[in-house]
């Protein structure tokens, strides 16, 4: 379990200016210390200008951010403690953004879902959180509604995260704003 | 917001003034970050889904905001 504690977290190392970009070091178990990027980036052209996605790993070799390692962190709960306080940062200096997180593979989803349901008590103070689930739309003449290639067209419909929903049950993506 | 966290957040703030003059020299700003894994991003079509979707999420954000009130309150 993650246990988040804003009172608890690494310095940055570095920030960028627009507060989109943090460096931090983080201890592994092996007692190597790693840098961990984490970085909010909009997409260009997108029909969302506002949503922002989270992305935090340590630097690949071109620079960017891999996602997709699994790293054994000394400490957890300081490191999702620090992305958490980096994405309110980020937040205040940009009221107008949402943040999403399109977990990278289902390991990573659950451990975004079972850290939102664990702390949510506590991050309510701080940020509002939504999950997102996909539905396809049942016509009225018993059919669903496909898209330009007839596979079934799913839709993104935003919720109130549910608390009580199980671990195995994750939420396709997730978002969060400030609350305030 | 507690004082303590503010205080944190004032001190990142001092590190991206900071962080401000050694961008150029590490490079970091220049990496340009893909989502081409982007569900939510992938899924929205036109930018009538998208007014759709966002109408939907703001909602759903007061609602969220509402009952963190509610819930404060009890």
């Amino acid at each position: 379990m993650i246990k988040i504690n804003l009172e608890n977290t690494f310095e940055a190392t570095y920030v960028g200016v627009n507060f989109d970009q943090y460096i931090f070091e983080s201890i592994l178990k092996d007692d190597t210390i790693i840098q961990l990027k984490v970085q909010f980036t909009n997409i260009e052209q997108s029909l969302l200008p506002n949503v922002y996605n989270l992305a935090f790993g340590p630097f690949d070799t071109n620079g960017k951010i891999n996602d997709l390692i699994n790293l054994k962190h000394k400490d957890i709960n300081k490191v999702f403690s620090t992305i958490i306080l980096f994405s309110i940062t980020f937040l205040k200096n940009n009221p107008q953004v949402k943040i999403g997180i399109d977990g990278s593979d289902d390991l990573r989803a659950n451990l975004y879902h079972r850290m939102f349901r664990y702390n949510y008590k506590d991050l309510q103070d701080f940020l509002v959180i939504i999950g997102v689930d996909w539905y396809v739309r049942l016509l009225r003449n018993g059919t669903i509604e496909l898209d330009s290639e007839g596979l079934a067209f799913f839709k993104p419909k935003p919720e109130l995260f549910d608390f009580q929903r199980k671990n195995g049950d994750l939420y396709r993506y997730y978002m969060f704003n400030l609350n305030q | 917001m507690k004082e303590s966290i503010q205080n944190k957040i004032n001190k990142i703030q001092e590190i991206a003034l900071a962080s401000a003059s050694k961008k150029d020299i590490e490079g970091i700003e220049h990496v340009v970050e893909t989502n081409n894994n982007n569900n939510l991003i992938k899924s929205i079509r036109n930018a009538k889904e998208a007014e759709l979707f966002f109408s939907e999420l703001n909602l759903v954000i007061d609602q969220a905001k509402r009952n963190s009130i509610k819930n404060t309150l009890k």
